[in-house]
């Protein structure tokens, strides 16, 4: 594979699945906080 | 200590997070797996990835996001949904158009699902090798009453899906979506090892600059983007229905964006380098994906399984991805038809058997004849072009200001949208939509020198006929519509909780 090719596999596969991992794990997190907070109150 | 009073369960997607799940899935389908690889490897590989990644950030994740807060707001199905988000009943129409438009596609599209459960069994079998690919196509697409059976069998099992309402559709997809990224993941691999898989990979992530000069490039993506992840035919709008009211919805749209673009791309590593290192030529590999969507899945797909050592496993790995996505999106569109009647206060089980009888019955031409399948998909995908400027024009009616600063950034919103999502809502994508419409009206009178006939598989005539039909019934009837769909829940400012109609637990 050429390095151009390489580079930019890496960056479109790290950014698309790495920013939805990550979003799905912000998600998570968030709500979790809120229904934390449900309950305290 | 008192006990706890056994809890009932609450009503809608059980968190955030399996809202965005089943939005992924309702999004991934046969366009991600099939119509993806194809299209990148006859547009310039690389910079058509680059452009269809940057189309879906900027222009197509931002306006699920308004549908997804059009859905929450209204709690209703389509037509009540912009009936009451633009607040004139006069607007009803708009969702009932998208919603004949969604009845039309569950019947065609559910025809391809079964061509691929015919494949899934062949490959099982092993029964395409040694065979004449093209002819064996014909006979599963024309005159084929297993293929039929096959239609109406998961037409179906999405129809009982769907009735279950959110806990069908939360337990069907931890079983599709893992079942999906499995199959695909194993093929992926097994494509790597392959020998001379190196020059697709290239081609797949590789780009020449002057490629994003190339016009039709960029239509190409923006046709992909519109037409893969989704926005114009409602299950943005029809999933956030039962959507929690303090939940994020920026966040849940960009993991569902981004989930469609992730599956085209696992996709596109599986089968494109496949293809290049089983052709004799990446000229070879190029004029097998310009074959269309069935010539590479059902014609050169099936070859090449049948060269690779263990591709007869390959083969039902690759069709039993394609089962999953089809499947879970012909949910999302049952769940989408079913809305209004629930609205409408139609009893569940007769307003689901009544649906799912109509699109049996609309589906069989479909199923008996590929012209008019092909025809049906061309006029179903100009619908969906329409259906994403009526979601644009609701916001625009609604305030872009107001959605934005209102809706979508709550004060449970985890990412906060900038004015650019005023700007993609109100000019990129109806723009683009436009200019998307028009081109591919310009090349079906290229293709057709009868490109007036009403009754041509790829006619603007056809579009007229059938487009302008089913706009001329939703006027019609817009009034009874409208009052079928139930009291407005929204106060144009904030969400309504999730309504029990039957289908949200």
């Amino acid at each position: 594979m050429t390095t151009k090719a390489i580079v930019m596999m890496i960056l479109i596969l790290g950014g698309v699945w790495g920013g939805m991992i990550v979003s799905m794990a912000k998600l998570q997190s968030m709500n979790k906080n809120q229904a934390l907070k449900e309950d305290k109150y | 200590m008192a006990k706890k009073p056994q809890e009932k369960k609450a009503l809608g997607f059980s968190s955030p997070l399996t809202l965005a799940i089943a939005m992924i899935a309702g999004s991934v389908g046969t366009g991600n797996i099939w119509r993806f690889p194809r299209v990148t490897a006859t547009n310039g590989g690389g910079a058509f990835v680059i452009a269809y990644v940057l189309l879906m950030i900027l222009a197509i994740i931002p306006l699920m996001m308004g549908e997804h807060a059009i859905g929450r707001a209204t709690r209703h199905g389509l037509p009540g949904a912009f009936r009451d988000f633009i607040g004139t009943k006069k607007s009803t129409w708009f969702g009932s158009f998208v919603w004949t438009v969604v009845a039309i596609m569950t019947a065609y599209y559910t025809v391809v699902v079964a061509w691929v459960a015919y494949y899934f069994g062949l490959a099982l079998t092993n029964g395409y090798a040694g065979v004449d690919k093209q002819p064996l196509f014909d006979s599963v697409t024309n005159g084929n009453i297993i293929t039929v059976i096959l239609f109406a069998l998961l037409l179906g099992i999405a129809a009982y899906i769907a009735y279950k309402g959110v806990s069908g559709i939360e337990k069907a997809n931890k079983i599709f979506l893992p079942i999906l990224f499995v199959c695909l993941i194993i093929i992926a691999i097994r494509t790597l090892t392959l020998p001379g898989t190196a020059s697709g990979f290239n081609y797949l992530f590789d780009f020449e600059v002057s490629s994003f000069f190339n016009f039709k490039m960029w239509l190409e993506a923006l046709t992909q983007a519109l037409w893969s992840a989704g926005p114009g035919w409602g299950i943005c709008i029809a999933y956030a229905v039962y959507s929690n009211q303090k939940s994020d919805i920026a966040l849940a749209s960009t993991i569902q964006g981004l989930g469609d673009i992730a599956v085209a791309l696992l996709s596109g590593i599986a089968i494109i380098p496949a293809l290049f290192a089983m052709s004799s030529s990446p000229t070879e590999a190029m004029s097998i994906c310009a074959s269309g969507n069935n010539g590479l899945a059902f014609i050169a797909l099936t070859g090449i399984f049948e060269k690779i050592p263990g591709g007869q496993i390959m083969g039902m790995l690759f069709f039993a991805s394609l089962i999953m996505a089809g499947l879970s999106s012909i949910v999302a569109c049952f769940t989408i038809l079913a809305q209004p009647f629930a609205d409408a206060k139609v009893n569940k089980k007769k307003s689901m058997l009544g649906l799912f009888i109509a699109t049996v019955i609309i589906g069989i031409p479909s199923a008996w004849s590929i012209n008019f399948f092909n025809n049906q998909d061309f006029v179903v995908g100009m619908g969906m072009v329409i259906g994403a400027v009526f979601s644009c024009y609701a916001l625009i009616k609604y305030g872009t200001e107001n959605a934005r600063t209102k809706l979508i950034n709550n004060k449970y919103t985890g990412i906060h949208m900038n004015k650019w999502w005023n700007i993609a809502v109100t000019f990129v994508v109806p723009l683009m939509a436009i200019i998307m419409f028009s081109w591919w009206c310009i090349r079906s009178v290229g293709w057709n020198p009868d490109w007036w006939n009403p009754f041509g598989t790829y006619s603007i005539g056809t579009l007229v006929l059938q487009l302008g039909g089913i706009s001329l019934l939703c006027l019609l009837f817009n009034n009874k519509i409208a009052e079928s769909a139930g009291p407005k829940l929204f106060d144009n400012e904030n969400f309504p909780p999730v309504q029990d109609n039957g289908f949200s637990k």
